[in-house]
């Protein structure tokens, strides 16, 4: 082949190859270039069967748009303070506690949910809670990558209150007394790891008729709650009773809040514990206000009579408190 | 539409210029402009291959698409997507190094089932990632040791993965139709 025709033979196939090799402006030839869309898929897989507080709340004042309409600019500033009073909270507990806090995960766009923190692990108790971390049976909650003794992760987490639940893991370990003094040393050691934090027991939940293991049984579990109760009492910390509004009339889990036959909580009974939450803050807020107000009038200076309405202020505010009690 | 020579191009146009220029005069440049033709036509070939491998990693799915497709082949226990906060205060990830992810676990307390893949945006993060999910594995482990042996049972059969910068557990009692899924997609 004459050396013109190979030229040409040349040319005509760098003319075809360069056409393929052409690509649009503002793209690389490189395909590993090309970026992939981020998305970040942090949504709700699938609507809440209820919408938890908000819809509690609701029958209580009729339809939802009832409620709604009915709600006075005073009523809203109540709601958003509530909501608030658990900003710097944390809640600490073992599976049932686990529950509430995939509860809450799934209903991040509730104000008041989507500020919780939690502090749980399914097996945990006031026992394990003290165990070294070092040993392989421990269950102790993870915290920024890994596990922590609970009163380290809360004073990392800058806490102010701690809401904690246990004894489902303890009563057939450690019995009454055993648990009540492993619960005793763990609130200690709370305090010392973050001073000034205010501590609320939340009393422990019953079992479904005819489930009981043990001394997991529900008059073993009221007994227990009315030791926590006076625990409480003494030390001056709060006391949330949930399980009573998840009894039925005889005094057990209610069938209906339960999910799967034996302790283990379903959606509807954590909607009321939201409500049960809700109105416990009220409580705890009305409690401060009324000694606050008591204090503000001492300071004004009107004397005897000024005292002794603080007083019948501040039993007020006890009343109030002490209506979320229950008696386990 | 406006359009420019990519750097495979430019090379090309190189090569025939130095035939064009080195085939005129001389046989034996001839030749030499046939052996630099069979260069370009190589190099042309490995620049296909390496084409070719990284259209096939664009062509992974986005992990929400992957997510998408595990849901409506397999039945979830209560699944719940995770967000950025959770996987933050709990597992230490930084959702700042992710290209992607999802991270998905069981609203059901006494299901251990998890769904995590994180495609990481550095390849030298695959290892902290790794660790990281390894951290969910302990923790399941040890909260179902005990406790319910057939979701401990679940859990000791699983294991952290990775592939590229996909990192990627699965825990579940359909982990292997799970996976696959995952696999045949990144």
């Amino acid at each position: 082949m004459c050396r013109c025709k190979r030229m040409a033979l040349v040319l005509a196939a760098v003319t075809v190859m360069a056409d393929w090799m052409w690509v649009p402006a503002g793209m690389t030839a490189y395909a590993s270039e090309k970026r992939l869309p981020k998305e970040l898929v942090a949504r709700p897989v699938q609507e809440p069967e209820t919408a938890p507080a908000a819809e509690g709340e609701a029958e209580e004042a009729g339809t939802a748009e009832d409620g709604a309409a009915e709600m006075t600019a005073e009523d809203r500033e109540t709601e958003q303070k509530v909501d608030a009073y658990f900003d710097d909270a944390v809640f600490v507990g073992d599976s049932i506690m686990l529950g509430f806090r995939n509860y809450a995960m799934k209903r991040q766009e509730d104000a008041f949910l989507s500020k919780l923190q939690f502090l749980a692990a399914g097996s945990y108790s006031a026992n394990n809670a003290l165990w070294d971390l070092s040993n392989k049976d421990s269950v102790h909650p993870v915290y920024q990558g890994e596990p922590r003794y609970v009163w380290d992760s809360i004073a990392m987490m800058g806490s102010k209150k701690v809401f904690i639940m246990l004894g489902m893991n303890d009563l057939n370990v450690t019995g009454l007394e055993g648990t009540w003094e492993k619960y005793e040393e763990l609130l200690n050691k709370i305090k010392e790891s973050s001073p000034g934090v205010e501590i609320h027991i939340i009393g422990m939940t019953y079992i479904l008729h005819g489930k009981e293991v043990g001394k997991l049984e529900n008059n073993t579990i009221r007994e227990y709650n009315s030791m926590l109760t006076e625990m409480a009492k003494e030390n001056g910390l709060g006391f949330v009773n949930i399980a009573d509004s998840l009894a039925d009339e005889n005094g057990d889990l209610a069938a209906e809040y339960c999910s799967d036959e034996f302790a283990h909580q379903n959606a509807q009974a954590y909607d009321i514990w939201v409500s049960v939450l809700r109105d416990y803050a009220k409580g705890q807020l009305e409690k401060t206000e009324y000694a606050r107000s008591g204090q503000e009038e001492a300071e004004n200076g009107e004397g005897e009579s000024a005292g002794n309405e603080n007083k019948g202020n501040e039993n007020k505010g006890n009343e109030v408190a002490s209506t979320r009690q229950g008696n386990g | 539409m406006r359009r420019t020579i990519g750097v495979a191009g430019k090379f090309v146009w190189a090569a025939v210029a130095m035939t064009l220029l080195g085939g005129c005069g001389q046989g034996e440049g001839g030749e030499a402009a046939a052996v630099q033709s069979e260069s370009v036509v190589q190099d042309t070939a490995q620049t296909e291959g390496t084409e070719a491998a990284a259209e096939q990693a664009a062509e992974a799915k986005p992990v929400a698409e992957i997510y998408d497709e595990i849901e409506k082949s397999v039945e979830l226990i209560s699944p719940v997507i995770m967000g950025e906060g959770f996987i933050t205060n709990y597992y230490g990830i930084d959702p700042a190094k992710l290209e992607e992810y999802v991270f998905v676990m069981s609203e059901e307390a006494t299901s251990a089932e998890t769904v995590a893949i994180l495609k990481v945006k550095e390849e030298s993060d695959v290892e902290a990632m790794c660790k990281a999910l390894q951290v969910v594995v302990d923790e399941k482990r040890s909260e179902m040791e005990n406790y319910l042996p057939d979701q401990f049972e679940i859990v000791d059969k699983s294991s952290v993965k990775s592939k590229g910068n996909y990192v990627y557990l699965v825990i579940s009692g359909q982990a292997d139709a799970i996976l696959q899924i995952i696999e045949k997609a990144i």
